[in-house]
């Protein structure tokens, strides 16, 4: 086995927390006590803990805005939970949320608004740290919709011909916001776009965590040692609407169910090889979850203790600071 | 103290930089062997291809790979050949690069400077002709310099490039093969001071490259035929706009003109005149005035002559403003 026990307890841990994070989101969306907008993560979990896990702690990334498991890897849960319904003690102050988190110095390259044009953003900072001599490699993950951006094959295109040290990964999960793939997708896999520009390329089952970490890994390992970029299409499903509180009325109900059971949840997929390689029992896997949870809960309950003072929410005042904006006082914000 | 081209200071500047800062590059179009195709940066020869990155035509890609460079500690300078192609790259340059510092509540920055080529010069046609100040003025986290002589384009290009904000420096293509006195080595210029090129009594004109040009030739006949005494000011920086020498002229003159090349309706020259209206009401004689290009596309070869602002129509302006 090339992982030790204690990294597939941790890749675990990583997964479940992902989504129980979403779950609890929701419930307190549902209850009205902690509203953000937001983008589950839910069953797309694999990805985002394959290359939280795969990364080094110092290499950076660009993640997508389902990346639950990559954002929470890294950071406190009660400062990102601030961060995304917006009180001070968020890392940004709540001026970010968590799509657009920028928090350089943790290793997260913002996330555009703008999904694809995040993708030359992200091979200009693979540039930079071939330039710079770091050794360093980085992964950018983005959707099967933003792949259809004309900013990704600029990109990418660029990133074979300059060598970067680049992940790209793409979460192919069958639907681009409200639309399915008959409206956005005419090659058999998305990886042979990358082939086209003569990149490597490989589809992977994107619900499998082991098999998305075997391939991340080797793909850094390229990009580290011989500054090679590689594309990874991980195939999954979006269970979920396109944001919390999307009820997805557009999806056909025959072709969901039928997802469903081609990719099986990637959490309970993983419970079945720790239970079978005798790493984890259920009653230990059911003991990680409910600490989850429960970790979880408090950091909202803080959260919402702190949002009952108005004085812990950014006003006007805090945020129109010339220094939040230039480098240099300058006159005239208002 | 040397006399060179425009364009030559500018290229003074990043070599001057570039030879300071290794986490300088300079990457844009055509800037390999062929050496640049407005701007000849002589900096191939020198720096080679690992600092000098020719870049495919694909201008999304060169802004936004600058600002990923920009936010991964380097300092990149990025040029795109005409300026008119800024909205291939208005998502890195509009919705991105300037909110990085914003969003991370001041702690991370884009130490960038895009440069571009803007304006008339032989009749390129519609899409190669455009002067876009407008363009980018309306976005905050952004700065912009327009530098209209060649001693400012050294200055300001080496401010320009020591920022720590996303910078837009936009040059005139007619503006930039002309000569002028340009202080050799180190020589900055602070964003936000405007220069006042020509003193007056009694009319002030802002205007900046090529409407600079034109508006100092105004000015010079206006003083000869009517005895008419025109300051005029170059703003050298439109974010940030030196607002205080704007004001300072019109309360000496009490009369204020804008002229830029850019339509005029909804130009930078409305933002401008409406400063001095709200800022100077009392000190203004008659109504400000703004001159632009009518807002029509720039028409192909010669006919663009007559849609950008002719001296005549400077002159006109004037003794509009002189005699109400």
């Amino acid at each position: 086995m090339k992982y030790t026990n204690n990294e597939l307890i941790s890749m675990y841990k990583t997964m479940v927390l992902g989504r129980i994070y979403d779950d609890v989101l929701w419930e307190e969306n549902q209850k009205g006590r902690l509203y953000s907008m937001f983008h589950f993560s839910t069953g797309q979990e694999a990805i985002g803990t394959a290359a939280a896990h795969a990364l080094r702690e110092n290499e950076p990334f660009m993640p997508s805005h389902r990346c639950r498991p990559l954002h929470l890897h890294r950071l406190d849960i009660y400062k990102y939970l601030a961060e995304q319904v917006g009180i001070k003690d968020g890392y940004n102050m709540g001026i970010s949320g968590d799509p657009h988190l920028t928090l350089l110095d943790k290793g997260f390259i913002p996330n555009p608004g703008v999904l694809g044009q995040g993708c030359p953003i992200a091979t200009g900072f693979a540039f930079a740290l071939k330039y710079m001599k770091t050794g360093k490699a980085m992964v950018q993950l983005m959707g099967d919709g933003t792949y259809n951006q004309g900013a990704v094959y600029e990109a990418m295109n660029w990133a074979v011909v300059q060598k970067l040290p680049i992940v790209y990964v793409v979460e192919n999960n069958a639907f681009a916001m409200t639309t399915t793939q008959d409206v956005y997708v005419g090659t058999e896999a998305l990886s042979d776009r990358a082939k086209g520009l003569g990149m490597d390329s490989i589809t992977v089952n994107g619900n499998d965590i082991l098999a998305m970490r075997e391939i991340m890994d080797i793909a850094l390992d390229r990009a580290r040692i011989s500054s090679t970029p590689t594309m990874i299409e991980a195939v999954t499903y979006r269970r979920q609407g396109h944001f919390a509180g999307d009820t997805a009325d557009y999806r056909d109900k025959s072709f969901h169910e039928q997802m469903l059971l081609k990719h099986p949840d990637p959490i309970l997929n993983y419970e079945k090889v720790l239970i079978q390689r005798n790493i984890l029992t259920q009653d230990e896997m059911d003991i990680i979850k409910v600490e989850t949870r429960k970790m979880i809960t408090g950091a909202c309950d803080m959260v919402y203790e702190k949002m009952q003072n108005p004085a812990n929410k950014p006003s006007i005042q805090d945020i129109i600071k010339p220094e939040f904006t230039y480098a240099s006082p300058m006159e005239g914000l208002i | 103290m040397s006399k060179m081209l425009y364009m030559s200071a500018m290229a003074q500047a990043v070599q001057e930089e570039m030879e300071a800062d290794k986490n300088i590059v300079y990457m844009g179009e055509d800037i390999g062997k062929f050496g640049g195709t407005f701007f000849k940066n002589g900096l191939f020869p020198i720096y080679g291809k690992e600092r000098v990155i020719e870049m495919p035509i694909a201008e999304n890609l060169i802004v936004a790979a600058a600002l990923g460079m920009a936010t991964a500690g380097m300092r990149p300078i990025c040029e795109l050949m005409y300026a008119d192609f800024i909205s291939l790259a208005f998502d890195p340059i509009c919705n991105e690069a300037p909110k990085i510092r914003f969003q991370s509540a001041g702690k991370a920055s884009a130490p960038m400077t895009l440069i571009s080529f803007q304006g008339t010069i032989d009749g390129s046609g519609s899409v190669h002709s455009q002067c876009v100040e407008a363009w980018i003025a309306n976005v905050p986290g952004l700065k912009l310099v327009v530098p209209s002589i060649a001693s400012d384009a050294k200055g300001l290009l080496k401010t320009a490039i020591r920022d720590n904000d996303p910078v837009v420096y936009l040059t005139h293509k007619s503006v930039m093969y002309i000569n002028g006195d340009v202080p050799d080595g180190e020589y900055t210029i602070p964003f936000g001071k405007a220069r006042v090129a020509r003193e007056g009594r009694d009319v002030t004109i802002v205007a900046w490259q090529r409407c600079y040009m034109v508006a100092m030739e105004a000015a010079q006949e206006l003083e000869e035929e009517f005895g008419i005494s025109v300051e005029v000011i170059d703003p050298r920086t439109l974010i940030p706009l030196d607002k205080a020498t704007i004001l300072e002229s019109v309360k000496k003159t009490g009369r204020f003109l804008v002229v830029h090349d850019a339509p005029k309706k909804y130009g930078v020259g409305g933002e401008i005149a409406s400063m001095v209206a709200e800022e100077a009401y009392h000190d203004l004689k008659s109504a400000p005035l703004r001159l632009g290009a009518p807002s029509i596309p720039i028409p192909f070869f010669k006919l663009e002559e007559q849609v950008i602002v002719s001296k005549q129509q400077i002159k006109e302006a004037v003794k509009k403003l002189v005699n109400e």
